[in-house]
């Protein structure tokens, strides 16, 4: 065995393998995760299985990584996410990636807090409606579909989260960009509609979410997450629970087979594998519903202020925000140009989107698509021509339909929440 | 990741962390640990001559204290999203009582809580010198 490997000079990379099969392995398993079994598992590893015979042992092949555990590349078909974590897995896209009026399945953000589930097939998936209901639910996907109305809309999900990384001082979690937004054809029945099935009694306040995915401990008796909304939100016409996804299966990444998709609000509402909808006579105190998780302060504060959990708010509607996906930033372009991208807001519209070439001193209008449907994101364009080579900046500012526009500066919060600073291009033009 | 368990094994050290039988990685955790002993070890130095031996610490800054602070946390999550962060030693602090609180990690040791906090503070602190480059 070479035993060379340097963190120092290969900080990513195990190169702990026989040599003779390196290059077999490399091809086979692309991600750094498996290239680290690969120097451990061996017909010897093997039979170092704690009370588990392997009858035809003998035979496995030096090097090879014993199929049970071979982790899968974590981003798997997802075409050009940037890999934040690998386990829980998390990952967004690259602006210039989100161009596409309708974001491609392999193309939506990855937000996980645990581990998949073991199963996620839609045969024999069950829904739970319950608590505070005349009529407790039990549904399969069939039955769902059977029994209420189906429809397709283009949903947007941004993460709570997302634009953390540019917070000074740094907020922990999940350092995202700009990538963790998404508007994917969702194909469901409306939580509306299964509600009003179940009867929610009069005294209801608040809906519960829970999943199946698995805590990173591995303890069954902790949710990886469950929030909820209140119980007004829940009401709106424009949540899905949602079964198909730009008209296949869900992806096993974001929620397969069943799972919520409520545009507008952090993407924590919408949850993932979706196992039960609890009704409840208060709000919930789910995983990740207390403390400072998806919460602010009930007032500004300056930036790296420590504030006490009982100032912490609940987050609503995420703010109005904007993208620009073309073009890509840092290229080269021309004395004009396209410049597109998407717009939107947390349960109301975008009304304006602006564009800047002069680093915010003058703003001018782009044409501004209306939302396809309630909750789908909006695109716009809009042509700029430079007055001289150079470099330049295309900045783009939305305002929603209550005048509240995009801020220049974050509004800084203890856990990197709700960042909808304007989002900047670099050009070179000549 | 492989020696990370076995030291723990070995040690005794952080066991109560495992308290809970991980499903999906129990059998991965035996395999692994089977084959520690053809881990490469890796001597590393800090800026005040503190040395210590490392075995595998991931994408972590590779200095004292990343052996320890990766055998902890690597149980459960990726080393990845810890070199993400930037955060003051009470900021480190407050992240290793929310994992003992509430995420099911066992009790820490000590003195070795001490030498995570240290490392983390120094080499993941509020100005990031060491933030993942992708």
């Amino acid at each position: 065995m070479d035993n060379s490997f340097d963190p120092k000079t290969d900080p990513g990379r195990d190169t702990r393998v026989t040599p003779s099969v390196q290059e077999t392995q490399d091809a086979e398993v692309p991600d750094r995760a498996r290239r680290r079994f690969l120097g451990t598992a061996s017909a010897a590893a093997i039979g170092g299985f704690a009370g588990m015979t392997v009858p035809f042992g003998k035979n496995f092949p030096e090097g090879l990584i014993p199929a049970a555990f071979a982790e899968e590349n974590p981003l798997g078909d997802k075409d050009g996410l940037s890999l934040l974590n690998d386990r829980p897995v998390n990952a967004e896209t690259p602006a210039h990636l989100l161009d596409d009026a309708i974001t491609p399945t392999n193309r939506h953000f990855i937000r996980n807090n645990g581990l998949l589930p073991d199963n996620m097939d839609a045969d024999g998936w069950t829904l739970t409606v319950d608590g505070f209901v005349d009529t407790p639910l039990s549904l399969s996907i069939q039955d769902l579909k059977d029994q209420f109305e189906v429809v397709t809309s283009a949903l947007h999900i941004e993460c709570g989260g997302n634009g953390r990384s540019a917070f000074d001082p740094p907020a922990r979690g999940n350092q995202w960009t700009t990538g963790a937004i998404a508007c994917s054809n969702w194909t469901g029945v409306r939580l509306k509609d299964v509600l009003e099935a179940a009867g929610v009694q009069s005294n209801a306040v608040y809906t519960a979410h829970y999943g199946a995915d698995i805590h990173l401990s591995g303890d069954p008796e902790k949710d990886t997450l469950s929030r909820g909304l209140p119980i007004e939100r829940a009401s709106g016409d424009d949540i899905l629970i949602a079964f198909e996804m730009n008209g296949g299966p869900l992806h096993p990444m974001n929620g397969a087979p069943l799972r919520l998709v409520v545009p507008g609000w952090p993407g924590s509402c919408s949850q993932k594998w979706l196992t039960r909808i609890e009704i409840r006579d208060q709000v919930h105190d789910g995983a990740k519903m207390t403390g400072k998780s998806y919460r602010v302060p009930a007032y500004p504060v300056a930036p790296g202020t420590d504030v006490p959990d009982e100032d912490m708010v609940i987050m609503g509607p995420m703010p109005v925000k904007s993208l620009i996906t073309f073009p890509e930033n840092g290229v080269s372009t021309g004395m004009s140009t396209e410049v597109r991208g998407h717009a939107w807001v947390g349960d109301k519209t975008v009304s304006t989107l602006e564009v800047s070439i002069d680093f915010g001193a003058t703003w001018q209008a782009a044409d501004l698509d209306a939302p396809v449907n309630k909750g789908a994101w909006q695109n716009w364009r809009a042509t700029v021509s430079f007055p001289q080579a150079g470099y330049y900046e295309i900045w783009a500012r939305a305002t929603d339909t209550d005048g509240v526009a995009q801020p220049h500066a974050i509004a800084w919060n203890p856990r990197g929440y709700l960042n909808n600073t304007f989002h900047r291009v670099g050009l070179m033009a000549s | 990741m492989g020696c990370a368990f076995l030291r723990q094994s070995l040690t005794e050290k952080g066991h109560a962390m495992f308290r809970h039988k991980m499903r999906a990685m129990s059998t991965a955790i035996v395999i692994i640990s089977a084959a520690t002993a053809l881990a490469s070890e890796t001597v590393v130095t800090d800026d005040q001559g503190r040395s210590e031996v490392i075995y595998d610490v991931g994408i972590l800054h590779p200095a004292p204290g990343a052996q320890i602070t990766y055998d902890y946390c690597s149980g459960c999550h990726s080393e990845m999203i810890i070199a993400q962060q930037g955060q003051t030693r009470d900021g480190w602090d407050d992240i290793l009582v929310w994992m003992v609180e509430d995420m099911g990690m066992g009790e820490i040791d000590n003195e070795d809580r001490n030498m995570i906090l240290d490392y983390l503070a120094t080499y993941y602190n509020p100005d990031r010198p060491h933030f993942p480059k992708n």
